[in-house]
């Protein structure tokens, strides 16, 4: 569901945020129009008011973990974590967290779970999503989070909602109970849904013109 | 430099949250792993909490944090002191002109990019990395500032590895870090 939908009808904010955002046509390859986030980060009064909108949706919503995906998504949950008082989760690419297994071809992949020792700190999960064209991969440590936590999510954009779906199955592996989805960008291809694979999703603007 | 935090109470909690992993991500590393630091929210808000105390009143108007942890510390620390962010990215990940700046690595080269037009000249610039070993990714993220016209003040980082001696490869320009590697 839209910010707009959902009780920030006509908050100057969002116009705020819309207008921060840039358009980079055929990136990264030819008939994408590419979000560019970098601009609303660089206006400082524009990224508060993102955070603040995202805090003061959560902070009475009971959430202890904030997990973002990289590498946008750890721009915008680190400052939302910080404010409601949660822990940071970083979900990252294969190879990346310490005690993970360096991912082979790209093309290829493989449950860690399965190979790791559990002794082993740093202990990694893993959760394959699709792309366009193949699939990708997305890691969660072991042990950061505990059974029955509430969890939020946040990415700076959904398209597909399949890196997001990822997310959701590896908190939900490890016991979490995911309470939202969030992003600052939300592509036609979510207007009017509210829920992506059963847990609301909530975003703040549609794609700049 | 660490020394002259001795003394701050919030410093031995930062240093405990910290986990080293072994043979990661190659054997013979022990690597600094912050983010057992990021799941307790106290210390995650002491380790904010110490680089604004220092840096708020600097006039600093840039943070540039390093690709992808350093996204995770200059964020925070860029709204708090009221400061724009800019991201300094691994190649091809930012769209549009970019200034890009090599890098040595251990065996062969890595190369960091910034958005041109992020900076502009004469403005005041912290750069954020989660760690300095080597001082390579710092000396090219200073790079790419001052070739924008910015004016690098100091690079924080929440951990050094003091036997790589990263300072000496950043040309005199100050280091702040709150802990040692273990």
């Amino acid at each position: 569901m839209f910010a707009a939908e959902n009780g920030l009808r006509g908050d100057p904010r969002l116009k705020a945020i819309s207008d921060a955002l840039s358009v980079v046509p055929n990136f990264p390859k030819p008939g994408i129009m590419f979000q560019d986030i970098t601009t609303l980060v660089s206006n400082h009064k524009v990224f508060k008011h993102t955070v603040d909108i995202f805090v003061d949706r959560y902070r009475d919503m009971g959430i202890s973990v904030v997990a973002g995906v990289e590498a946008r998504g750890f721009i915008f949950a680190p400052p939302i974590a910080l404010a409601i008082g949660a822990k940071f989760i970083p979900l990252r690419k294969p190879g990346k967290l310490p005690g993970s297994i360096q991912m082979q071809p790209k093309s290829q992949f493989y449950q860690v779970d399965e190979i790791m020792n559990l002794c082993c700190p740093g202990e990694v999960i893993s959760e394959a999503y699709e792309l366009e064209y193949g699939n990708d991969c997305l890691e969660m440590h072991v042990g950061a989070v505990e059974q029955g936590e509430r969890a939020l999510i946040i990415d700076d954009l959904v398209a597909t909602g399949g890196t997001l779906s990822a997310a959701i199955r590896l908190l939900e592996r490890e016991g979490a109970e995911v309470v939202e989805c969030a992003c600052v960008i939300g592509l036609p291809e979510v207007k009017g849904r509210r829920l992506l694979d059963g847990k609301p999703l909530y975003v703040l603007v549609e794609p700049r013109q | 430099m660490s020394a002259l935090k001795a003394d701050d109470p919030r410093i031995p909690a930062i240093q405990s949250r910290i986990r080293v992993v072994p043979n990661f991500p190659k054997p013979g590393i022990m690597f600094q792993d912050i983010t057992t630091l990021l799941l307790d929210p106290k210390v995650f808000k002491d380790t904010i909490d110490l680089f604004v105390e220092r840096y708020k009143s600097k006039n600093i108007s840039v943070v540039a944090g390093i690709e992808a942890r350093g996204f995770i510390f200059g964020p925070p620390i860029a709204l708090a002191i009221g400061a724009k962010f800019v991201p300094l990215r691994k190649p091809k990940k930012l769209p549009g002109k970019v200034f890009r700046q090599e890098y040595d690595l251990e065996y062969g080269s890595d190369c960091l990019e910034m958005h041109v037009g992020a900076v502009a000249p004469g403005e005041c610039a912290l750069v954020v990395d989660d760690l300095i070993a080597t001082g390579g990714t710092l000396s090219a993220a200073m790079n790419l500032l001052e070739r924008a016209g910015a004016e690098v003040l100091e690079c924080a980082c929440v951990i050094e590895i003091p036997a790589l001696k990263g300072r000496e490869r950043l040309n005199g320009k100050p280091v702040y870090v709150l802990v040692d590697s273990q």
